[in-house]
């Protein structure tokens, strides 16, 4: 029996619904009480940028849908290399995210029953 | 008691054979003693559609109502479904219209193994 989800989130926002889709998946998880935790990392973490702006795509805000889940202490982590490697920095990013190293993910897999990706 | 597997399919019925592959996947576990749950996301709910009519590519339609017949839960998410222009009563015999919030999150916690069909 799983009792917690990991939330892989590999895809930028906007042009694909896969963000947005792991987001509420996400929430479903976190509003039942399960421990549930995402995980923004390769194209994904353009997801955490703050100045971000569905409006101009008439779509919903992936940073709306990714601060609901601080509602239900969904945890939504950002790998740093991933940043790095984009050239985004961390000052560019909305509040509440937690900011980890690429070490970190192999932790966060441990610590999950199951793995979801979007 | 069986070890449960659910399968959560994200393509649609078309474009890619996926949604096939996870037809064949939910067979395979069922052979193997499994219990077994699939949950179509986003434009995977496009294959529980009933009526589809390929002339040259397998009836993912078909076979999943097959596979729903020989005892795999199936539903999926009602929000994706309506926003592609389905109604209720569209879908193959036995697949539920349903939520992530109820559904998805019923399958997952009671899943020893979770598998995700998708690109």
């Amino acid at each position: 029996m799983a009792n917690s989800t990991l939330v892989l989130i590999t895809k930028a926002p906007y042009g694909l619904e896969e963000a947005f889709a792991g987001l509420r998946l996400g929430l479903a998880m976190g509003v039942n009480g399960m421990k549930t935790s995402v995980l923004m990392m390769d194209d994904g973490v353009y997801n955490a940028i703050a100045s971000q702006k569905a409006e101009a795509v008439k779509m919903p805000s992936n940073m709306e849908a990714t601060k609901e889940l601080y509602d239900f202490e969904v945890p939504v982590y950002v790998v740093k290399e991933d940043l790095d490697s984009r050239g985004i920095d961390e000052s560019k990013l909305f509040e509440g995210l937690k900011v980890v190293p690429a070490s970190k993910v192999k932790e966060l897999l441990a610590e999950h029953d199951v793995v979801t990706t979007f | 008691m069986p070890k449960t597997l659910t399968i959560l399919w994200r393509t649609g019925s078309m474009m890619a054979m996926d949604a096939n592959v996870a037809v064949k996947l939910a067979r395979a576990a069922l052979a193997k003693g499994y219990k077994v749950d699939m949950f179509g996301y986003g434009e995977g709910v496009t294959a529980v559609k009933k009526g589809q009519n390929p002339k040259r590519f397998p009836n993912v339609g078909n076979e999943l109502e097959e596979t729903i017949k020989q005892g795999v839960s199936t539903a999926i998410c009602e929000t994706c479904y309506a926003a592609r222009g389905f109604e209720r009563g569209e879908e193959i015999a036995g697949a539920k219209v349903g939520s992530l919030t109820n559904d998805l999150f019923k399958f997952i916690s009671e899943s020893d193994r979770l598998v995700t069909i998708a690109r």
